[in-house]
């Protein structure tokens, strides 16, 4: 599928300088606006050639798997005398393995490296066969080497690991585990943020977009940022190695490596003093507390809201039972923006609503397909003083995230949650089929929301119901390139009746189709 | 070049087949040729040239099937990746000329599809590319043309997405200034010849 927009330059291309001034950032779109002017969909090489080069790649085909198989008349233990040897190898640790299952039994397939919690939100697991397991709030899902596990826009969870280790993650995030051997644990943060919280004498590597942190008895957070990746040592001392130099983190220092143009492989720029301050922070803070840790930099911090507190309404005054005894302080509204979206064929309707917006602010929404919504990265349209808005801009069967943010003198000051809507793929085809002259004529239109690579026009004479792949010996089907709009079939009989339906192709999927035409051949004169 | 998870599995399965099942190889030809060609003739220019280097890269991927492995990459961005080395290694071997409109032009014909205005629009853009080096062309290309995205691109030239993101900045700012200087040329021209 081409892309479609350049506004932005190209929403892919991320982490990279800006341009430095308008006019470099409009020879850019200029570039980008000439290359996606062209259209390449008509290039077709010459048809002779293709044919040609098929037929060749099938003597070649016939060659190499004419190879794989043994020539008759030598036998093989001949030809392959290593293989031979390899064989009987092979062999022998058959009966090997079979006389230490006898003996010994087996094991299950391999143990569980931990289990992933649902702290809020819906989560998942995806194992490395490609498998997906999912779970809503308070349910677990066992975790085992080579699986990646998952937050949503709207969920955070903690890893459990079976050493002793905790990986707690906020929302919108995948870590990848893995059990690299001799008790170590490799980790890889793909996305988001992440508290680890570490074992006393477990072996804990964790890999995030070219930096590599480690530690034993410690507690870090690190975060994969559009700009840079930060990694905040909370408790004990961590070890930070990029592809330069290594870096010992005592508590309280945050690493900051730069991603100016989207590669972490890049030195350590800076070392500061840490500085937290989020409701994330103090969750983990609750959690370290609730486990027993060492709270370590967390605890030198003020008392954070948790995040769910934030989304709380004030609590009501003690009432006459005197059961709630909370004082009531001062309430601060704090800007904030909900968001909401319906997905659509044709668009995605979203609608907002803004929260004690401070004036001279302006509320921009942003759009991407990578998952996850940033700002200034994202920004797609900048909001009036209306609070629902259509995006037009969509293609079926894409997924594409939004949100709002607030923004006041070049800062964030509120962001809303994220919604992911998923476009569902929509045509409408008709087509009609007539007698002419002996022949059939089928003629069709169609409109669809995904890119039709090409049209199967479909003939049945058996009965059957027209389908793409053909599902019998008696349907025959022409494939054509989506700007056809109709077809002469000389090849009907007479006497039969045939059934027609075209279909719409996108790659190799059949995503649409249209409704069935028929024609019923005249039956030739008795002679 | 997006498929659904379903046309992925299908195209995976195929090219585990294709070793032994000629039909299954057919297919996947089929299904990629075309996008094959157009990629490698936006690299090379010259629509001879390009069916050449489509044909070696179809034969290499029969050749050496057995080696895709559907764990470590797609099919398509495997196929791409030996498109792109074949490209490249032709690229070394041939002195670059100037692309023109009747070395390209062919791959159009035949289908009556598009006005000369297309294929002009279509080669000079082309000729733009080729003033660029060759690391963008091809991030350019794949991007651009074949709609690729960063990820499946970091995959077929084998560098980080963050590398990928940088040549795509880096060929778009190159192509930009390219642009600008032929836009200047060209002003210049007319206005010595207003003035003479």
């Amino acid at each position: 599928m081409r892309v479609r927009e350049v506004e932005g330059m190209d929403p892919e291309i991320s982490g990279v300088k800006k341009p430095k001034n308008e006019e470099e950032r409009q020879r850019m779109l200029d570039a980008a606006r000439a290359l996606l002017a062209v259209d390449t969909t008509a290039i077709r090489q010459n048809p002779e050639s293709v044919e040609a080069t098929l037929e060749r790649l099938r003597e070649v085909h016939r060659e190499v798997a004419g190879g794989r198989r043994s020539e008759p008349g030598v036998p093989w233990y001949r030809r392959h005398p290593v293989l031979l040897a390899g064989s009987l190898a092979g062999a022998a640790a058959l009966v090997l393995g079979l006389v230490i299952f006898l003996v010994i039994g087996t094991g299950p397939p391999s143990d569980p490296l931990g289990t992933l919690l649902s702290e809020k939100g819906r989560i998942s697991v995806v194992t490395e066969a490609g498998l997906v397991e999912t779970a809503g709030e308070g349910g677990a899902i066992e975790v085992f080497s080579g699986s990646v596990v998952e937050t949503r826009s709207d969920s955070r969870a903690i890893l459990f690991l079976e050493s002793g280790s905790e990986v707690r993650l906020d929302s919108s995030t995948s870590v990848g585990v893995e059990n690299a051997g001799e008790d170590t644990l490799a980790a890889d943060l793909y996305r988001g943020n992440a508290y680890h919280r570490i074992a006393e004498g477990d072996d804990y590597v964790l890999a995030v977009d070219g930096l590599q942190v480690s530690g034993s008895g410690c507690a870090f957070n690190t975060d994969l940022g559009p700009g840079e990746v930060t990694a905040i040592t909370v408790f004990g001392t961590t070890t930070v190695v990029d592809e330069m130099e290594e870096t010992v983190c005592r508590q309280g220092r945050k690493v900051v490596a730069e991603r100016p143009f989207g590669t972490a492989r890049l030195p350590v720029t800076d070392v500061l003093d840490v500085e937290i301050s989020t409701p994330w922070f103090g969750w983990n803070l609750e959690r370290d507390e609730e486990g027993g840790f060492d709270p370590g930099a967390l605890a030198d911090e003020p008392a954070y809201p948790a995040p769910d507190e934030t989304e709380l309404p004030a609590e009501t005054p003690a009432d006459e039972t005197g059961e709630r005894q909370r004082p009531v302080e001062p309430v601060t509204r704090q800007p904030s923006a909900a968001l909401s979206g319906v997905p659509g064929p044709l668009e995605n309707t979203l609608t907002w609503s803004l929260d004690s917006i401070p004036a001279g602010s302006e509320a921009v929404l942003l759009k991407s397909q990578s998952g996850a919504c940033t700002y200034p990265e994202d920004q797609y349209a900048v909001l009036g003083p209306e609070t629902s808005f259509a995006d037009g801009n969509v293609r079926g069967g894409q997924a594409y995230c939004y949100r709002v943010a607030v923004v006041s003198s070049g800062t964030v000051v509120a962001l809303s949650n994220q919604e992911d809507l998923a476009v569902p793929l929509w045509s409408d085809a008709s087509l009609q089929a007539t007698l002419e002259g002996g022949a059939a004529r089928l003629a069709w239109s169609w409109r669809a929301n995904f890119e039709v690579t090409q049209i199967a026009l479909v003939r049945s004479g058996d009965g059957t119901a027209p389908e793409y792949p053909p599902a019998s010996g008696g349907q025959r089907a022409w494939l054509l390139t989506p700007g056809a709009s109709s077809l002469r079939d000389d090849s009907i009989q007479q006497g039969v009746t045939y059934r027609y339906r075209a279909f719409l192709l996108s790659g190799l999927i059949v995503a649409g189709g249209s409704n069935e035409g028929e024609v019923v051949a005249q039956p030739g004169r008795p002679e | 070049v997006e498929h659904s998870e379903d046309a992925q599995e299908r195209i995976e399965r195929l090219a585990v087949l294709a070793g032994e099942d000629v039909d299954a190889f057919t297919e996947l030809y089929r299904f990629y040729q075309p996008r094959i060609f157009r990629y490698v003739l936006s690299r090379v220019g010259i629509a001879a040239d390009a069916e050449d280097i489509t044909a070696a890269t179809f034969e290499k991927a029969l050749r050496n099937i057995e080696r895709f492995d559907p764990k470590r990459a797609k099919f398509f961005t495997w196929l791409y990746q030996i498109a792109s080395n074949t490209a490249t290694d032709y690229l070394r071997k041939h002195k670059r000329v100037k692309v023109g409109v009747e070395d390209i032009g062919e791959a159009f014909g035949g289908n009556g599809l598009v006005s000369d205005i297309d294929v002009e629009n279509y080669v000079t853009t082309v000729q733009l590319l080729q003033e660029l080096p060759r690391s963008y062309q091809e991030v350019l290309a794949l991007r651009y043309f074949e709609g690729l995205s960063v990820g499946d691109i970091a995959e077929v030239l084998a560098v980080s997405r963050g590398n990928v993101s940088t040549r795509l900045y880096r060929g778009l700012k190159a192509m930009g200034v390219v642009m600008k200087e032929r836009e200047t040329a060209a002003a210049g021209k007319y206005h010595a010849r207003q003035r003479g």
